[in-house]
């Protein structure tokens, strides 16, 4: 036998064994979408793969879970849908046609387009306004999608942290537009100069969707704003705008990171105090300075339960990095329960006091749980100290939220009522199980901050993200993918559509800001 | 094409006869000229040569103050993953392999424990090791289960009867090692060898850190001592061979955690391990030899971390069992079967107890051909860790071409079982599964080889390829848990150069060892899909230039690695990462042999320098070794 037969005979051999297959890829899609031609498709909203890969809607038609519908300001004609009001072959009526030196002005025929209104192939258009030529002619904006100053947009935009996607949804919460993937873990988002900013905590970067012409994009991978991370461990929390500037808490590191619009580092400030514990700082809240004092930075430090004071400089002209540092730390850990970590997590400004969730965990052991019900910390922020006036037993600047609230999420305010969401996870079972699941409305309209009766959530769900758009609250689930209407005058949670969907065996709507 | 052990002698020294300047005249009588060995860098695999290996001699390296990880480190196809330097731990990967896919083993012991995570190298004292032999690809079949990136064995010092040594060594950051071993017997009867170690440093250095007060910090909190003993010993039982290794090595090392802290935190660790092997050989007919082993390992650690709560965990890991062997020399080559049974059992606060069965069996055959000019090497064994079993298999075949050429080639498959931890680990985010399967690897490579006179090269390429990775996975909120999810292809080009190309020249001798390497995930969403596997450069390099004149060596050292990614998106990159050093030693003294050596590590002071876990690896450092005696490097009592 020569050598070249018995290498050839070997490889013939390997392949064989494990098949043709042997290196081919596979690609996974998020649940709800499937693959078409190599790529994930949702198969429930998008025009162009309507129910199943290429199945088209055609033009002026939106995908509604999955089935091919006119969109909204188009009707349907000659088995297709049409803009009467523009539409030259369907000008104010199926069937009424332009002559080809016509155009198709406010559902009528004529020489040319109306004030206002942009000649799109003969089809005169509100680029502003028009849903089917929006900022730009023959732009379709997506289901669910409204045309605002020229922008498509949706009601909801949510952080779908398991799937690393940003998705939209109406105000009676159904799914819309098409998703748009992220770097991993989306954690938070937030809008600057018409952009949706996303701090994804799993990859360290804060990606961008843009929705100008020609159509909805998403800069992440490549494009997104890398922030230097702590070797292995990538953790961003927190994502704020202030003073047209992205402040993000970089966990990882300790830092908050301060970026320009463009993505050019601003300032980079160190948090640590103690050398014994790690700052891992999450929520952040600004104090607009009066008076000539500076601007203040309220951070939450998680790592080492403390609230950082952080007088800020004109920080888009920080040369040199860092240009402030914190000038005060405010110990929290004094609310936590015995044996307990405080754990600061969210922040919330109302008049002169900051309210701050805290987690009030036991991580002494091998498995982490509540050390006792979920609290609020509540600082003066005339005094940069824990508020007096308010006292549990002997702690001042405490409020505790009762026993069915355990690891506080998230707060809201509306009017004189703070709004808070709760939900512990208890791992010592198979599946996770959920416990003291519910929201605590707070009444805010007497000097002492007053606990209510807490409103209990639906089995197997963790309220989480919690946020009021034009009026309606939301409150994104932890662990279902679920989004529910709040509705703050019954305490009643309804309605509840799983718009994050699982990856991972869970679901965690980790954000949900409002499109306009 | 046999090899031997006597051939491997003659390969790796040259003997050289210089004539002494102003000694030689004419009409004079013939003198006695000095003569002087200049030892090729790399010896000739002792592995076989159907398999892709290096084999490292450590003698080269004695006084240079090298951690075993930084001689290891000079292979192809090697990558060595520090978490801080200077006594901190380090692990290998071999052909884009995790720490836990490469089997590393001390004189054939296995050293991974239950526990996963790979073997730490610090925990093996440089001052003992003859040399480092590392296999390269899935070679399940020859060194047991978990071997799916290849593996390594450290050979310790053999017993030598009548050599002896003893080092000192100081340097930067109030680093030292103090060494000793001697061996003494009775040639051809018995021999024992005792040796030795204690090390330490503060490891109080000061690096560059981007958001300290002026730039700068000193790395606290960073020290670490480690001691260890080490007993090798032989005798002759009527016909038979009794052989005993003892190992036992422990120490204490600070961790400072994160460097973004002011000041260090005050995590700490203190590990220990002892390790015997009992093992008698005897010829029971006409090449035919029957062995049997006994064996056992305890391992125990400590550890102090913050995060992970007020109190400190405790593990403590114990195997044992028994061997048997039967080599048979028949005409054509050597068959050999083995068998193994054996246990392990751990415990610690977050795994709980647990205990698995081990047993394997396995059959190899050394085939020569065709006159010596080819070998095939078939190889099978089976494993049952537990209730995890598989087989593995490999195949190699090397042939000999023309001269000193040859080329060799081999595939192989193996199987990891799921450790301890990723079936039972629970603690804070971090969630077991105990539904985990073993991962498996298959992989192929070829090369060709040159040895000859003046060194020994060799060029191949190698495919790998990985399935059912077990890979942390979100599972809950605030929770991971590993998952049986990954898929990945790794193939690359090793190239190993070692050679005396111009021995007149200054004794110049050439080490340089590089490796292409491309990884692929192939399972995944489509954001890693395709992309490089994390934490894996694209490209490795070291060399290394020697030169001796009679007293006096030097060399000079360099590494560089290639840029990678953090993460398997490909987004965060660690930048590429350059290291030099130098060195020199001076014969002080001939018999008793009398060396100062002097190494300088990170020549040029580079500060920046991490480990691409953020921790700070030191500056520049100056060690200075006092080194007496020799030992008997000819292994002339090895161990079958």
């Amino acid at each position: 036998m020569t050598l070249r037969n018995l290498t050839l005979g070997l490889c013939l051999a390997l392949t064989a064994l494990l098949g043709c297959d042997l290196f081919e890829r596979e690609k996974t899609c998020p649940s709800d979408q499937r693959l078409c031609g190599g790529f994930c498709k949702a198969v429930s909203t998008d025009p162009a793969n309507c129910g199943g890969c290429g199945v088209s809607c055609g033009a002026g038609g939106t995908c509604d879970a999955g089935a091919c519908q006119c969109g909204p300001d188009t009707q349907s004609c000659n088995k297709g849908c049409a803009n009467f009001a523009s539409d030259p072959d369907n000008c104010g009526t199926c069937g009424q046609a332009c002559l080809p030196t016509e155009v198709c002005s406010l559902s009528a025929r004529a020489d040319h387009c109306a004030d206002g209104l942009t000649n799109c192939n003969r089809a005169c258009a509100d680029l502003q306004s028009s849903w089917s030529n929006c900022g730009a002619c023959g732009r379709n904006c997506g289901s669910g999608e409204t045309c605002r100053q020229g922008l498509c947009t949706a009601d909801l935009y949510l952080a779908c942290y398991n799937t690393n996607e940003i998705r939209e949804a109406t105000a009676d919460l159904k799914p819309a537009g098409i998703p748009l993937a992220t770097d991993k873990g989306p954690v938070q988002l937030a809008w600057l100069d018409q952009i949706l900013y996303a701090a994804n905590s799993s990859a360290n970067t804060v990606s961008r969707a843009l929705r100008d012409p020609p159509g909805v994009r998403s800069l992440h991978g490549d494009d997104s704003f890398k922030i230097l991370s702590n070797g292995g461990w990538m953790d961003l929390e927190s994502l704020v705008v202030f003073k047209g500037l992205l402040y993000v808490s970089n966990a990882s590191y300790g830092t908050i990171v301060v970026l320009r619009p463009d993505g050019t580092l601003a300032d980079e400030i160190p948090l640590g105090e103690s050398p014994m514990d790690s700052p891992s700082p999450q929520g952040i809240a600004f104090v607009p300075g009066s008076g000539g004092a500076p601007d203040k930075a309220y951070v939450a430090l998680n790592g080492s339960n403390q609230i950082a004071v952080v007088p800020l400089v004109d920080e888009a002209a920080c040369a040199a990095p860092p240009c402030t540092r914190p000038s005060k730390w405010i110990d929290l850990q004094p609310l936590a329960s015995p044996g307990g970590q405080a754990q600061p997590s969210r922040l919330l400004l109302r008049g002169s006091r900051l309210y701050v969730t805290l987690w009030n965990y036991d991580t002494s052991g091998t498995l982490w749980k509540p050390a006792g019900s979920g609290r609020l910390a509540v600082i003066d922020l005339d005094s940069d100290a824990l508020d007096a006036s308010i006292q549990t037993g002997s702690q001042a600047g405490l409020v505790d939220l009762g026993p069915e609230c355990l690891d506080t999420a998230d707060m809201a305010v509306q009017a004189s009522t703070l709004y808070v969401t709760c939900g512990v996870f208890d791992y010592s079972t198979s599946p996770t199980s959920i416990h003291r699941a519910s929201i605590v409305p707070i009444d805010l309209s007497g000097a002492v901050p007053q606990v209510r009766s807490p409103v209990p959530a639906a089995d197997g769900t963790a309220p989480g993200k919690l946020v009021l758009c034009n009026g309606q609250a939301y409150v994104g689930d932890r662990n279902s993918g679920l989004v529910y209407r709040f509705d703050l005058g019954t305490g009643k949670m309804s309605g509840g559509t799983e718009l994050c969907p699982a990856a991972g065996g869970y679901a965690w709507v980790s954000d949900i800001v409002c499109g306009h | 094409m046999s090899r031997s052990g006597s051939r491997l002698r003659r390969l790796g020294a040259l003997v050289v006869v210089l004539c002494a300047l102003g000694r030689i005249r004419a009409a004079e009588p013939s003198v006695e000229l000095d003569e002087f060995v200049v030892p090729v860098p790399r010896a000739e695999t002792a592995a076989g040569p159907t398999a892709a290996s290096t084999v490292i001699e450590a003698a080269p390296y004695a006084g240079e103050a090298k951690s075993t990880a930084e001689i290891l480190a000079t292979a192809p196809g090697v990558a060595v993953q520090q978490y801080g330097g200077l006594g901190k731990m380090a692990t290998v990967s071999i052909r884009g392999s995790s720490a836990d896919q490469v089997q590393v083993l001390l004189d054939g012991m296995p050293l991974s424990t239950g526990a996963g995570g790979g073997v730490d190298l610090t925990s093996i004292p440089s001052a003992w090791i003859s040399r480092i032999e590392v296999v390269r690809g899935a070679e399940g079949a020859h060194y047991g289960a978990g071997a799916l990136g290849g593996a390594v064995n450290v050979v310790t010092r053999p017993a030598a009867a009548g050599s002896w040594s003893a080092l000192a060594t100081a340097g930067t950051f109030r680093t030292g090692t103090l060494a000793a071993d001697a061996a003494f017997g009775e040639a051809d009867r018995w021999a024992v060898m005792a040796a030795v170690s204690a090390e330490g440093s503060t490891g109080r250095f000061s690096f560059l850190d981007r958001t300290a007060p002026g730039g700068e910090q000193e790395r606290d909190r960073n020290g670490y001592r480690q001691v260890g003993g080490l007993v090798n010993a032989w005798t002759m039982l009527g016909s038979g061979r009794l052989d005993l290794l003892l190992e036992a090595s422990g120490g204490h090392r600070d961790l400072p955690g994160p460097t973004y802290n002011l000041a260090s935190s005050s995590g700490w660790q203190n590990d220990a391990r002892t390790a015997g092997r009992l093992r008698y050989s005897h010829p029971v007919a006409e090449g035919l030899v029957l062995s049997a082993e006994l064996f056992t390992r305890l391992d125990r650690l400590n550890l102090q971390v913050q995060g992970l709560g007020d109190n400190a965990l405790l593990q403590r890991d114990l195997e044992s069992g028994g061997s048997c062997s039967l080599v048979w020399l028949h005409g054509a080559g050597t068959l050999t079967a083995r068998g193994s049974v054996g246990g392990e059992r751990i415990s610690s606060q977050v795994i709980g107890v647990r205990s698995r069965a081990i047993l394997w069996a396995s059959l190899s055959e050394e085939l020569d051909l065709a006159g010596g000019a080819l070998r095939i090497s078939p190889a099978l064994r089976v494993d049952r860790l537990g209730p995890f079993g598989g087989l593995s298999g490999k195949l190699g075949a090397a042939q000999r071409l023309w001269g000193p050429l040859s080329l060799r080639a081999s595939v192989g498959r193996t199987f990891r079982a799921p450790s301890f931890a990723e079936l039972f680990l629970q603690q804070g985010v971090l969630e077991p599964n105990p539904d985990l399967q073993p991962e498996t690897a298959w992989s192929g490579d070829a090369a060709l080889v040159v040895a000859g006179a003046m060194g020994q090269a060799s060029a191949g390429t190698f495919v790998s390829l990985y399935r059912d990775l077990i890979v942390y996975q979100s599972a809950a909120f605030r929770r991971v848990k590993p998952q049986n999810t990954d898929k990945a292809l790794v193939r690359g080009i090793e190239l190993e150069v070692a050679t005396t190309p111009q021995p007149r020249l200054l004794g110049a001798s050439l080490t340089l060892a590089y490796t292409y390497m491309a990884t692929e995930a192939l399972r995944g969403s489509e954001d890693v899909l395709g992309k490089d596997l994390p934490r894996k450069p694209r490209h490795r390099l070291y060399g290394r230039l020697g030169f001796e004149r009679g007293p006096v060596q030097a060399h000079l050292e360099a590494q560089w690695v290639a840029s990678q990614w953090q993460e398997e998106a490909n987004i965060q990159p660690i930048p590429q990462a350059a290291l030099f050093g130098a060195g020199a030693r001076f014969r002080l003294w001939r018999d008793p042999e009398v060396a100062l050596n002097v190494e300088l590590k990170n020549l040029i002071d580079d500060r920046k320098l991490q480990d691409g876990f953020a921790n700070p690896l030191p500056g520049r450092m100056v060690l200075v070794t006092l080194r007496i005696g020799g030992t008997n490097e000819d292994h002339p009592n090895d161990s079958p």
